[in-house]
């Protein structure tokens, strides 16, 4: 019995291990990368020759820090007001039987059918009606109403016992007390899931703030690394780009690491065992 | 009912608190209503926004520029939804060479005939762009290629290229080269994907070859675009070309390693990445104008891409436009090229600017008035995304083996054709 | 479309039927339970929502569909064709070409990553919480990153030439792997990029939905005697499916639509043989200026991945029904 159990915690670990060698490989790479000075960064070594914080001196001397500000300014938008909006709604779709709701459901699903670049177009000349073009909000508005999220967010309410809530209503707590108090706490999960995903979304978000906004001081991340990258292939550059993008994808990963880190804390990890009783 | 006012209450008020944090979350300045002496320019070249708030504003300071960077990769579409979307267009925009022929043809662009068209014997046939009989720009940056060598490398091993080589001079050294070092040193790159397909063009292209006329027309001479994939795939099968591509780090080891001492390259990408990428081989690399295909042929190019600025004909500052385009032609223009991207096709250019200087990383060769010395025949970028398509993919299937080059010629020419 | 809502559909408090659910109320319980809340208050509920995403979401999809029915040259007014672009679209092999090579990928991606993220997700949840966050982090980092940066490092590692592992390779004497220049090789080595991304994306959202599980079903599983198996059959796997659901369709939409990791690391190539559905789309609308070709092949693309969505539904559907 204890020698099962001791081999198969022995296992689980070289699983682990395997694992993480196996996706950290690349990520290493990177890091080492962004630590080597541009003319040794074909190296092919698992230990660099010379390591310097040149690329980070000069990535946070360049335009990368107002692109990165930019990113997480829409990212944070998009999530607050995504999350909000979706959790509503799945509320809706998932406690309530009501007339139009298959059918509304159903567009809202169907839209994601259609791949972006189809809708690209579409959106700028909605945006140009609604006067939002070179705004946030042109960005932040398409992004928001996503509807994965509000499918995964469907997902949980829907899993919730009715005798909750008929409960609560028996008590006599309205509808919205229903749903703060006796849902969101229960689908605490399923909402930091919700806000990733919304985030990480904004965060990679290429195409709609390549449309939308207009200046090169409004880039977002993606768009300035694809434009640091794109100079390598025709032009005369002062410099290569490499190093500026290495770095640069280094520290824009912090900002969702930490996001992720909250969620896992507040939301994906904050459930208490047992929550879920009828 | 209490809960329903108070559900609505709450209901508006998310509604309006998302509304006033997306509004709020927007410090983008609104679209300024364009004046006359506005003046907005797309463009994707990173050198050059300094060049134009600093010279050309001072040449032109009543106007108002502004200037916006967008990748080149997304230029075009960013220019097909401002166009279809009614809204947000430049006034000037820096376009792809290799986009431009079938965005110029759209009619959509200035009409600049009456300022370019007395200048027609300035430049070399082919670099005046336009639709029709409408003029709309000329080609900058112009891509001609040249081979790039690492002379001290072939020294090396008792090697040399020949005065005013052929083909098959190169191709004589590429063979000892690789006895030489025992297979691991090239003279020859063939990139991957459409980098690939380009290079096949600019040899196609040496040989006065094209897929396209002014007209946009299919004409092209299948014997001549079999023989020369013929050529390169030879080199490929006898081991004398590297695969690799200039945008990957990988490729600056090989040259840093000396594996690759050669390769086939324009001014932009060839010249200045050496010199950025490799810097210890200063002194070691000369350029070799493009060798002839046989003995005594006149000396032709092929070309490998440029880039150009194309007026709007929907700005409302038509005069600027102008301006703007043809200042690249004056002294200061010129130059600003120069600087920013290498060659110039204008030709009177070599009497108002230095295009003799001698490039110190060459062992002091004139770089630039050499390459340009040799002129590659009209070559004409029609339904590009199609024929680049076309061409990659036979060309992928030629290297592979799958099909023959005559065979992979028929298949481009077959899916051009039914365009 | 009828079909997809009804399908989808979960019925209120019934879905993922476990342990957890209590017995199904009596019919008429339930109505009377349901009939207490206002008329209004779903449409309320629903209403921030909506407001958001009929302007934004649903008209750009509407003008998107009918930009299928119209040529539009550039610069000037669209013209209706009605079905003219479909047909170009439907009798192009190119476009078949890019949906062969679109489900051929999707294929093998969603048969690899669904077992990997549960397994993942699973592990996760077992590991103590210091040791979870950690390689939380590390599995989920791929997806935060530039997609051009981590075309930099795989080929620094997968180059044939000078890579890392030709390099190890060519220590035990093999040849190297052209990973990326192999027209059989490349649709793989986009599906491993690709999984390698979102793996750890997928996992979190679905250990997120592990969370949910209580740990009393365990506790009484291994008291019962149950297997690590046995526990993921009869408790994790059921409790799990309306997450799992969402991943799956989640996980197909995207590979439906995958265009990031060809457009950087191939171009379609080599040989067409990684030329997928949005990248001839994109070509289409982008690079030839036919916004109506571009859109019709777009609705195409939509009614397959309406189907696919619905199969997916009724693959962890009838899967109930085995039980």
């Amino acid at each position: 019995m204890i020698a099962e159990r001791l081999s198969s915690r022995v296992v689980r670990a070289v699983v682990v291990v395997l694992l993480v060698v196996v996706i950290a490989f690349p990520l290493y790479w990177l890091v080492i990368s962004s630590l080597k000075p541009s003319t040794l960064l074909g190296e092919v070594s698992l230990i660099p020759s010379q390591l310097t914080l040149d690329n980070y001196r000069a990535a946070l001397a360049g335009p990368i820090p107002g692109w990165m500000l930019n990113t997480i300014g829409i990212a944070l938008c998009t999530t607050a007001l995504g999350v909000t909006v979706a959790s509503l709604a799945a509320f809706g779709f998932a406690r309530y039987r009501f007339r139009g709701r298959t059918i509304l459901f159903g567009i809202v699903l169907a839209s994601l059918a259609i791949p972006e670049y189809a809708l690209v177009l579409p959106q700028f000349t909605i945006m140009r009606q609604f006067g939002l073009l070179n705004t946030w909000a042109a960005v932040i508005l398409p992004l928001a109403a996503n509807a994965l999220v509000l499918f995964l967010l469907r997902q949980y309410f829907a899993q919730l016992p009715e005798e909750l809530f008929d409960a609560a209503r028996l008590d006599g707590a309205g509808e919205l007390r229903l749903f703060w108090t006796v849902a969101v706490p229960l689908v605490r999960p399923g909402l930091g899931a919700a806000a990733l995903l919304l985030f990480l979304n904004a965060w990679n978000a290429y195409l709609l703030p390549l449309v939308m906004l207009t200046s090169s001081d409004q880039f977002t991340m993606p768009i300035g690394l694809a434009f640091l990258h794109s100079q390598l292939n025709f032009s005369i550059v002062e410099e290569s780009p490499w190093g500026a993008i290495t770095a640069g994808t280094v520290i824009s990963t912090v900002p969702l690491i930490v996001c992720l880190l909250v969620m896992q804390r507040h939301f994906i990890g904050g459930l208490t065992a047992g929550a879920v009783k009828s | 009912m209490n809960t329903r006012r108070r559900l609505a209450a709450t209901a508006a008020l998310v509604a309006a608190s998302a509304l006033t944090l997306a509004g709020c979350a927007s410090p983008g300045t609104p679209a300024e209503t364009p004046t006359d002496n506005s003046l907005e320019v797309w463009l994707f070249s990173s050198s050059m926004p300094a060049v134009i708030e600093d010279q050309f504003q001072a040449a032109y300071p009543d106007y108002d520029v502004e200037v916006v960077e967008i990748p080149i990769g997304d230029m075009t579409q960013r220019l097909v939804v401002a166009l279809q979307g009614g809204e947000g267009l430049p006034d000037v925009v820096q376009l792809p060479l290799r986009e431009s022929g079938g965005l110029l043809s759209t009619g959509q662009f200035l009409d600049l005939t009456a300022e370019l068209g007395p200048m027609a014997d300035d430049f070399p046939d082919g670099a005046l762009l336009g639709t029709g009989d409408q003029i709309n720009t000329f080609t900058m940056g112009s891509g001609n290629m040249g081979l790039w060598v690492n002379e001290a490398a072939l020294a090396k091993h008792g090697l040399a290229v020949p005065e005013n080589p052929t083909w098959d001079d190169i191709v004589a050294v590429a063979e000892q080269l690789k006895e030489a070092s025992g297979g691991t040193q090239y003279m020859f790159i063939q990139p991957p994907g459409a980098n690939g397909a380009n290079m096949f063009n600019a040899f196609f292209n040496s040989r006065g070859g094209t897929w396209w006329d002014e007209n946009g027309e299919l004409a092209v001479d299948e014997d001549l675009a079999a023989d020369t994939l013929e050529f390169l795939v030879d080199l490929h099968e006898r081991g004398l070309v590297y695969d690799g591509v200039w945008t990957e780090p990988t490729f600056w080891d090989s040259i840093r390693s000396e594996q690759v001492v050669g390769w086939t390259m324009n001014y932009g990408v060839g010249s200045t990445n050496l010199q950025k990428n490799v810097p210890e081989q200063s002194g070691q690399w000369r350029l070799i104008t493009w060798p002839t295909w046989e003995a005594g042929d006149e000396q032709a190019t092929g070309v490998f891409g440029g880039s150009l600025f194309a007026g709007l004909a929907a700005s409302d500052n038509p005069q600027g436009v102008k301006d703007f385009i043809l200042w690249w032609l004056t002294p200061e223009g010129l130059q600003a090229t120069v600087d920013t991207l290498g060659l110039v096709s204008y030709e009177p250019a070599a009497e108002e600017i230095d295009l003799d200087f001698e490039d110190p990383y060459f062992g002091g060769q004139t770089v630039i008035s050499d390459l340009s010395s040799v002129p590659y025949p009209p070559f004409y970028f029609f339904n590009w995304p199609e024929t680049e398509g076309a061409v990659t993919a036979a060309v992928d299937a030629a290297y592979a083996g799958t099909l023959t080059p005559r065979e992979a010629i028929d298949q481009i020419v077959a899916e051009l054709g039914s365009l | 479309m009828t079909a997809l809502q009804s399908r989808l559909d979960v019925e209120p408090g019934a879905t993922g039927a476990g342990p957890n659910r209590p017995a199904p109320a009596a019919p008429g319980r339930r109505r009377r339970a349901l009939r207490r809340h206002p008329r209004s208050a779903p449409y309320l509920f629903i209403a921030p929502f909506f407001v958001v995403f009929l302007p934004f979401g649903a008209g750009s999809v509407l003008l998107a569909l009918g930009m299928a029915f119209v040529t539009w040259p550039l610069g000037q007014a669209p013209v209706f064709v009605g079905g003219d672009n479909f047909a170009t679209v439907l009798t192009d092999p190119l476009f078949g070409k890019a949906m062969g090579n679109t489900v051929y990928m999707l294929a093998g991606f969603l048969l690899a990553l669904m077992p990997l993220a549960l397994f993942v997700a699973v592990l996760l949840k077992q590991l103590r919480k210091r040791s979870a966050n950690i390689v939380q982090v590390l599995v989920f980092a791929p997806i935060t990153m530039s997609l051009i940066a981590v075309a930099l490092v795989f080929d620094l590692i997968l180059n044939e030439r000078v890579g890392f592992v030709s390099g190890v390779l060519a220590q035990f004497g093999l040849d190297p792997i052209p990973f990326l220049s192999d027209a059989g090789l490349a649709p793989w080595s986009i599906i491993l990029l690709r999984i390698w991304r979102v793996l750890g994306y997928y996992a979190v959202i679905l250990f997120a939905g592990l969370q949910s599980i209580p740990d009393e079903y365990y506790e009484a599983a291994a008291l019962d005697g149950a297997n690590a198996w046995q526990r993921f059959r009869h408790i994790t796997f059921p409790l799990l499916k309306p997450v799992t659901l969402f991943v799956l369709v989640a996980a197909s939409i995207a590979a439906w639509e995958l265009f990031a990791e060809v457009d950087v690391l191939t171009d379609g190539g080599p040989a067409r043989s990684t030329l997928t559905a949005v990248m001839y789309i994109f070509q289409a609308s982008f690079g030839q200026f036919d916004l109506g070709k571009g859109a019709a092949a777009s609705a195409v693309l939509a009614v397959a991945i309406i189907v696919s969505t619905l199969l997916a539904n009724r693959l962890l559907r009838s899967d109930d029904r085995d039980r």
